[in-house]
C-alpha cells in the first residue's frame, strides 16, 4: 500500500506491529509491604550466570573464581562477583533528613547536577557480605560505576580489608536476533516532551505538527514521504507539571486555604485529547507515559487510564502502554523509555547534563550491564519486586530509544554481526524537533518544526 | 445385684483400662506429632535461613520456594512437601511470629 493509486491521494504504509513482552510491567495487583533486598536478590541470582560466563571467557589464565564473598581469602589473586553499591554524600538520604543534630542544617541537595564528589565509595555486595573497593592499581576511578550494576571483578583482597581492583568485566550485551531485510523504506517517527500546557511551549509548533503528519503540509514530495511513516510512538510528557503555579497563584490571591476546593485545572488534559484525536485518525500511536503525565510516579510507569482521554481512547490506533516498553516492529525489536533512567545514571558520573555523545554511552552501557535502570531502586523510584526483576535485559533490542534528552543523538554500535540503533529523542516543547527512524538502514533523521517570529 | 455391680464394677473398670490405653496411645500420637512438627520447624528454618535463595523477611515461605525455583537454585523439595502439607500457614515468614512483639 505504497503508492498512489490515483494521483494526488497517498496511503500511509502499515507495518507488522507486535507486542513484546510487557506483561511483566503492568502492576496487577501492587503490594508495597516488601523491601528492596528483594529485587536487588532476583537481579543478581538473573546475572549471575551471565557475568561468570564472560568473565571466564575474558580472564582464561589460573585465577580462582570464588563463589561468594563469605569464601574469600587474603592474599590471593581471585575474581568476585556481585552488586555494586555507591556511597556518596551528595545522594539524597531521607535519614539525613531526620538527623537528630538541630544544628547541623539539612543540605539541599542538587537535583540536576551530578551527586558524585570526591569521598565516594564503592563497594560490592552480595547475598553473604560486603567488600569495599580500592582502585589504587587500576585506570579506572569510582565515576565509572553505577550502583545496581552486577560485576565481576579481578583482583585481591587487602590486609586493610578492602579489595584492591585489577579488572572489572560486565555481562556483556545479551543476545539478539537477526531480523529480515526490509525491501522499502519505512519510517517510525518518535517525539517526546510535547508538554501541552507548559508555559514555553509554542502552540502553533503543534499545529504545524499535526498538520505534516496528516499530510497537510507542503508539497507532493512531502505528501509522499509522509506516507512513509507507519507509527507515531509519542515517548512521556504528552502533558507539563504547571499545576503548581496556578495552586500558587490562586493561593496568594485568597487569604485562607480551603482543603476542599480544588484547584486542577482540567484544560490541558482536554487539549491533550484534542490533540490526540486529531493524530489518531491519520496514523497509528503508542503512547508511554512520562515523568509530568498523570500516572504513578514508580518506574515501571503504567499506561494512561482510558478516563483521562476519552476521546482518543475510543480509537484503535491508540495503545497506552507501560514506561519502559517493548514491541516488535517489521520484525525489529524496539525498547523505549521516557528517558528518567538515563537521566538518574547521568548523576553518578561527572557528565555533562547537556551532553548527548555521554548519554549515548550511558545507553550502550546499560546494554552492556544488561539492565536497563541500574540505579532503581536506589536513587531512581521503582516497585519493589520480589519475584523477578523485569528490567534485566534478556534480549538485545534492534533499537533502543529514550525520550526527554537534551538534544537529538543516535550511535549505531555492532554487536554479533548485526548493527543496534541508539537513540536519543530531544524535548519537543524545547527544541521542536522530531525524530525519523527508517527501519530498513537503521539510520535516523531530525526535523524541526521552527517558527521565525522575529520577521 | 452384687454380681451386677460386680459386672458393672468389672466393665467401668475395663472401660477405664481402655481409658487410660486410648489416652496413652494419644499421647503417644501427640509426642511423634511434636516430634514430627519440630523436625519440620527445624526443615524449614533451614531453608528461610539459607543465603542462596535469598532474603527471607517479608516474603512469604511458598513464594520464595518458587521464585527460587524459577530462578533455577534447585531448592530442596521436601520444603514444598512440608508447605504444601501444611496448608494455610504456607506463606508466613520466619520472623512473622516476632512480628507483634515490635
Amino acid at each position: 500500500m505504497n503508492g498512489a493509486a490515483s494521483p494526488g491521494v497517498f496511503y500511509r504504509q502499515t507495518v507488522d506491529y507486535e507486542e513484546g513482552n510487557n506483561s511483566c510491567f503492568l502492576l496487577q495487583s501492587p503490594i508495597y509491604s516488601q523491601q528492596y533486598s528483594q529485587i536487588y536478590f532476583c537481579r543478581l541470582a538473573a546475572l549471575r550466570k551471565e557475568v561468570e560466563s564472560s568473565a571466564r571467557s575474558k580472564w582464561t589464565g589460573n585465577v580462582l573464581f570464588v563463589d561468594r564473598l563469605l569464601h574469600l581469602q587474603q592474599g590471593v589473586d581471585c575474581v568476585i562477583f556481585g552488586v555494586l553499591y555507591k556511597e556518596m554524600d551528595l545522594k539524597p538520604s531521607i535519614l539525613k533528613e531526620y538527623s537528630k543534630n538541630p544544628a547541623e542544617p539539612v543540605p539541599v541537595l542538587p537535583v540536576r547536577p551530578s551527586f558524585t564528589s570526591d569521598t565516594d565509595t564503592v563497594i560490592l555486595e552480595d547475598e553473604t557480605g560486603r567488600i569495599r573497593l580500592n582502585f589504587e592499581n587500576c585506570s579506572f576511578g569510582a565515576d565509572t560505576f553505577l550502583t545496581g550494576t552486577v560485576i565481576a571483578i579481578k583482583g585481591q583482597e587487602t590486609p586493610s580489608g578492602d579489595f584492591s581492583v585489577d579488572d572489572i568485566c560486565f555481562p556483556g550485551i545479551p543476545s539478539l536476533t537477526i531480523p529480515y531485510s526490509l525491501e522499502n523504506d519505512v519510517f517510525v517517527m518518535f517525539v517526546s516532551g510535547i508538554g501541552l500546557g507548559a508555559t514555553w511551549n509554542i502552540p502553533m509548533r503543534e499545529a504545524m505538527f499535526l498538520d505534516f503528519i496528516s499530510g497537510k503540509l507542503g508539497n507532493e514530495e512531502d505528501y509522499r514521504f509522509c506516507s512513509q511513516i507507519a507509527h507515531l510512538f509519542v515517548l512521556g510528557n504528552l502533558l507539563c507539571d504547571v499545576g503548581q503555579e496556578t495552586l500558587m497563584k490562586k493561593l496568594q490571591e485568597q487569604q485562607t486555604v480551603n482543603a476542599g476546593q480544588q484547584f486542577f485545572n482540567a484544560e490541558h488534559l482536554i487539549s491533550a485529547d484534542r490533540f490526540l484525536t486529531t493524530l489518531l485518525s491519520t496514523i497509528p500511536v503508542t503512547l508511554l507515559p512520562g515523568e509530568m503525565d498523570p500516572t504513578n510516579f514508580l518506574l515501571p510507569q503504567q499506561p494512561l487510564h482510558p478516563c483521562l482521554l476519552p476521546s482518543s481512547s475510543k480509537y484503535i490506533s491508540l495503545r497506552r502502554v507501560t514506561n519502559p516498553y517493548q514491541c516488535q516492529v517489521n520484525g525489529r525489536n524496539i525498547l523505549a523509555c521516557s528517558g528518567q533512567n538515563v537521566d538518574d545514571a547521568c548523576r553518578y558520573s561527572k557528565f555533562d547534563w547537556n551532553s548527548v555523545e555521554d548519554r549515548l554511552l550511558i545507553m550502550e552501557n546499560f546494554l552492556n550491564y544488561r539492565h536497563l535502570c541500574p540505579t532503581a531502586p536506589d536513587t531512581l523510584p521503582c516497585y519493589p519486586y520480589y519475584e523477578e526483576d523485569p528490567f534485566v535485559l534478556k534480549e538485545c533490542p534492534h533499537i533502543f530509544v529514550a525520550g526527554n534528552q537534551p538534544a537529538y543523538g543516535t550511535r549505531l554500535i555492532e554487536s554479533a554481526g548485526t548493527k543496534v540503533c541508539l537513540l536519543c529523542v530531544p524535548d519537543f516543547s524545547t527544541t521542536g524537533q522530531v525524530v525519523l527512524l527508517n527501519l530498513r538502514t537503521l539510520t535516523s533523521q531530525v526535523m524541526e518544526f521552527m517558527i521565525d517570529l522575529s520577521s | 445385684m452384687q454380681r451386677g455391680r460386680i459386672t458393672a464394677y468389672g466393665k467401668a473398670k475395663r472401660n477405664s483400662a481402655k481409658a487410660s490405653k486410648d489416652k496413652k496411645q494419644k499421647q503417644k500420637t501427640v509426642v511423634t506429632n511434636i516430634q514430627e512438627r519440630e523436625q519440620e520447624e527445624r526443615i524449614l528454618k533451614e531453608f528461610d535461613l539459607n543465603y542462596q535463595f535469598g532474603p527471607c523477611v517479608g516474603i512469604g515461605r511458598l513464594t520464595r520456594w518458587k521464585r527460587a525455583q524459577s530462578l533455577g537454585l534447585n531448592p530442596p523439595k521436601i520444603v514444598l512437601e512440608i508447605l504444601e502439607r501444611r496448608g494455610s500457614e504456607v506463606d508466613e515468614d520466619l520472623f512473622q511470629t516476632y512480628k507483634n512483639l515490635i
